[in-house]
């Protein structure tokens, strides 16, 4: 942490499914590696952060969680604008959690840019003996909609690290391809040349947190 | 449709119908007003001065369906063949959707004219009304009113009861009523049809179903006199907005609430029923008015008979369910500045209390007789403010039902000990707890008019109910009023003082307040003691509502004792299995009327809570998207220890 920035990118993520789907637990896990028994239902709208490595780049995720999406309109337009990725979650015990999915789905297309890279997770995947929704239609519905899948579980932690990760390195491939314009307002991704005056500097937070430990 | 085919043909058809059955079965296409593209929508059907309102479709996308009937005594004119006037014969029908707050909002209205369609031979006609703005207005698309449209002769199945006719010759049809009394009074044919379930009970419906389940009511009994009416299902579903009942006063808690809310809809509508409109109206206005300023005025004089009540209820607040079925039904936002007024908590011993209300209720069965029932020794200082007071209230008061609510506002007000008094109170003068419940609802509405109805000029009212009242109150007076009057000016007075030695005076008196205030709002002219007080709240004339039954009543009045007095012996007995401490006593009392009543309130209530949240949620929502978009770190979760709970 010596130099201003550790890390090249800012990747903003956002957290969508409906209520009790394990969002928040997901976000958890990734950033604590711990798992929230009873977790509180999330209220407003919070954020997460944590660098990973992708192709020897550093990339910080900011993970954006909210629940509320009915009641926060605006909040929730704000939520979705410029998100690099977003993970779509259901409950593989809950089959209406599933069956929401293309309404978030629509959400997600309509509010995001076209690039923003999708991840379908079936969450709560410990849960083998309380499955409602099969690996196999999850998949076929994501395989579909053009979206990566995996099943995990925030309890143990299967496959949480992997999403993030997937998600990440979907993203850096879109940027080394070029697809995903940088310069693009509504991106999602910040490029930080190791320099404090990167390029675009949106609004996003300032990374200066990094290593405070607060 | 057969029987009018057969009749013959023409205007002077064979069979004149004496009745027109109004079944309001739906909308469509309506205006969205409320959250969400719905709508709580309501109509309001009217044939001359006779109104009534249907339930409340809440929510509704647009096509709310009611189905809910009213009956309309036809006016002699059309049936013979007469011209009868093209007002008494037109079927008014008036969509609005009630507001939370302020005034209720116009969907849309539609006029029938019940002379062309009897001349067009059926019998029957269900048929798709247009609803069109207000005339004036430019004409947007409203939707339709589907209205099933019967005529009948000698309508015995007359599902609801017409409480607002007799009295009332305020109305430019004032004729047509003054048959109609006549046949109400010989026949008892109620024509009545009201439909006003909306956002709180509206007292008349509780006296309907009070007189058909108990007939504990004398007065309203003459009304419903009628068994026919009574058996009908409808009736307890409608209540009759414009009422002119004879003991008790019209307005409902839902009536300030609003239902009325449009002003084109006043208009339209007879004198009468405007005035009660306006009532209604001012009530549900804005909190924001000055007339508010009452309310949140800490000292009680400042405060009218709203005031009263309130500072009654916050001693009793806990349990806002009143005594005697006279349950007050707080008022959400404005309790608050009640409470400086209430007078100091009272833990009154409920024995002194219940002799006392019995002792009122005593007199109240005894009314008739004009000579003031001498309330209990603890009374005495009441008395002496009594006298002066109650002579000029007799002059003023037209309404005597707001005195009874008065009462039962204190009764309320009291502890649960003394809800059980109340309750014997109630049951012995049904009567009264109509009146107070109307009382209760006109004090709410007062409240709310107070605020809300600044604007609208309501003064002259008063005064022309002056004129109206001398007569019929008189009589009215003299059984009710009479006997809570010298209490209630007693009290007043009493609560002027600030301090009553008895916790339970303090709760009469504040009732007395009230009441005396609502007297002189009536009647600003009145040279009353208390008037000062009195004149902040005046603005509202309203509260004094056409009571005009005077004479039918009394006669029912005298059987409706003696049935009271045993209603009150049953309640207490029911009363006594709970005890007072218990949370459920002050609902075990309730009538299942007042019990409707109390979940209506509680709803409207919820359902304000819920636009409060929503606003604080709108707030919320743009506030976070500031952070989210200028200081996003805020929301960032602490690295360390999440602010969340419960890790493993």
């Amino acid at each position: 942490a010596t130099t201003p920035y550790n890390y090249s990118y800012i990747f903003k993520y956002i957290i969508i499914g409906d209520m009790g789907v394990g969002k928040s637990c997901l976000l958890h896990q990734f950033t604590e590696k711990k798992f929230m028994a009873d977790c509180p239902h999330t209220i407003g709208v919070e954020f997460g952060t944590r660098i990973i490595e992708v192709s020897g780049q550093k990339i910080k995720l900011q993970i954006w969680d909210t629940a509320g999406q009915e009641r926060f309109r605006a909040v929730t337009r704000s939520y979705y604008r410029g998100a690099a990725g977003a993970l779509m979650v259901y409950d593989i015990t809950r089959r209406s959690t599933y069956n929401h999915l293309s309404s978030w789905l629509t959400d997600a297309r309509n509010l995001t840019n076209p690039n923003t890279v999708i991840i379908l997770i079936g969450n709560k995947a410990d849960l083998e003996a309380q499955r409602d929704v099969t690996y196999e239609e999850a998949k076929q519905f994501a395989e579909e909609n053009g979206l990566l899948f995996l099943e995990a579980s925030a309890k143990t932690g299967e496959n949480v690290e992997d999403a993030f990760l997937e998600a990440a390195k979907k993203i850096y491939q879109n940027i080394q391809d070029g697809s995903l314009d940088l310069n693009a307002a509504e991106s999602g991704v910040q490029h930080k040349p190791s320099a404090p005056q990167g390029g675009r500097l949106t609004s996003e937070p300032q990374p200066q947190r990094e290593g405070c430990g607060c | 449709m057969s029987l009018a085919a057969s009749a013959g043909r023409g205007p002077g058809t064979m069979w004149s119908p004496t009745h027109v059955q109004v079944t309001v079965l739906q909308a469509r296409g309506l205006r969205a007003k409320g959250p969400g593209g719905t709508s709580d929508a309501y109509a309001v059907i009217q044939v001359g001065k006779e109104k009534y309102a249907t339930s409340v479709s809440e929510r509704s996308l647009g096509a709310p369906v009611w189905r809910e009937e009213a009956t309309f005594e036809l006016p002699p004119l059309l049936s013979s063949g007469t011209a009868p006037a093209a007002a008494a014969a037109t079927l008014q029908l008036t969509v609005l959707h009630r507001a939370l707050l302020g005034l209720d909002k116009f969907l849309g209205r539609a006029e029938v004219d019940l002379r062309e369609l009897h001349r067009d031979q059926s019998r029957r006609k269900k048929q798709w009304y247009t609803l069109k703005s207000k005339p004036g207005k430019k004409d947007k698309e409203r939707g339709e009113i589907e209205v099933d449209i019967q005529f009948m002769r000698n309508n015995m199945t007359a599902s609801m009861f017409d409480l607002s006719m007799k009295d009332k010759s305020r109305n430019p049809f004032g004729k047509l009523k003054d048959k109609i009394k006549g046949k109400n009074k010989d026949n008892t044919s109620d024509t009545a049809s009201a439909i006003v379930p909306s956002t709180t009970p509206s007292v008349d419906s509780d006296d309907e179903s009070f007189s058909k389940d108990k007939k504990k009511k004398s007065k309203i009994k003459t009304l419903f006199s009628k068994p026919s009416l009574q058996k009908t299902p409808l009736s307890q579903s409608m209540s009759v907005l414009p009422t002119s009942k004879p003991d008790k006063v019209l307005l409902r808690p839902g009536d300030f609430q609003s239902r009325w809310g449009d002003e084109g809809d006043n208009e339209d509508e007879s004198s009468s029923a405007s005035e009660v409109m306006s009532q209604k109206r001012t009530s549900s206005t804005d909190h924001t008015q000055p007339n508010q300023s009452n309310f949140s005025l800490p000292k009680k004089e400042g405060l009218s008979f709203l005031g009263g009540l309130r500072s009654k209820n916050d001693s009793l607040s806990r349990s806002n369910v009143c005594i005697n079925g006279n349950h007050v039904y707080m008022e959400q936002p404005e309790a608050k500045s009640e409470i400086r007024e209430s007078s100091p908590s009272n833990s009154p011993s409920p024995q002194g209390f219940r002799k006392r209300h019995l002792f009122s209720s005593t007199e109240n069965l005894a009314a008739r007789s004009p000579k003031e029932p001498g309330e209990g020794g603890g009374m005495s200082s009441d008395r002496r403010l009594s006298d002066s007071s109650t002579k000029d209230s007799m002059k003023s008061m037209s309404l005597p039902s707001y005195r009874p609510l008065t009462t039962a506002d204190s009764r309320e007000g009291l502890s649960p000990a003394n809800m059980e008094v109340a309750t014997k109170e109630t049951k012995d003068s049904k009567k009264q707890e109509s009146k107070k419940s109307s009382l209760l609802s006109l004090v709410t509405g007062k409240k709310d008019v107070a605020k809300g109805s600044e604007g609208e000029p309501l003064p002259p009212v008063s005064e022309k109910e002056k004129g109206r009242k001398g007569v019929l109150v008189e009589a009215q007076l003299r059984e009710e009023d009479l006997v809570r009057r010298p209490e209630k000016d007693a009290v007043p007075v009493a609560s002027q003082w600030g301090s009553s030695q008895n916790p339970f005076e303090d709760a009469q008196i504040s009732d007395l307040e009230a009441s005396v205030e609502s007297k002189c709002e009536p009647k600003p002219p009145v040279p009353v003691p208390r008037t000062p007080q009195t004149r902040a709240v005046k603005p509202r004339p309203h509260p004094v509502k056409p009571m005009n039954t005077t004479a039918p009543k009394i006669t029912n009045s005298s059987l409706g004792t003696a049935t009271i007095i045993s209603e009150n012996l049953i309640n207490e007995a029911l009363m006594k299995k709970y005890q007072p401490s218990d949370p459920a006593f002050a609902y075990a009392q309730l009538t299942h009327d007042e019990l409707i009543q109390l979940v209506l309130k509680q709803k409207e209530t919820i359902s304000k809570k819920e636009f409060q949240v929503r606003e604080l949620e709108d707030y919320i929502d743009n506030l976070l998207v500031r952070v989210m978009e200028e200081t996003p770190n805020i929301l960032r979760v602490p690295a360390q220890t999440g602010k969340k709970a419960g890790k493993m």
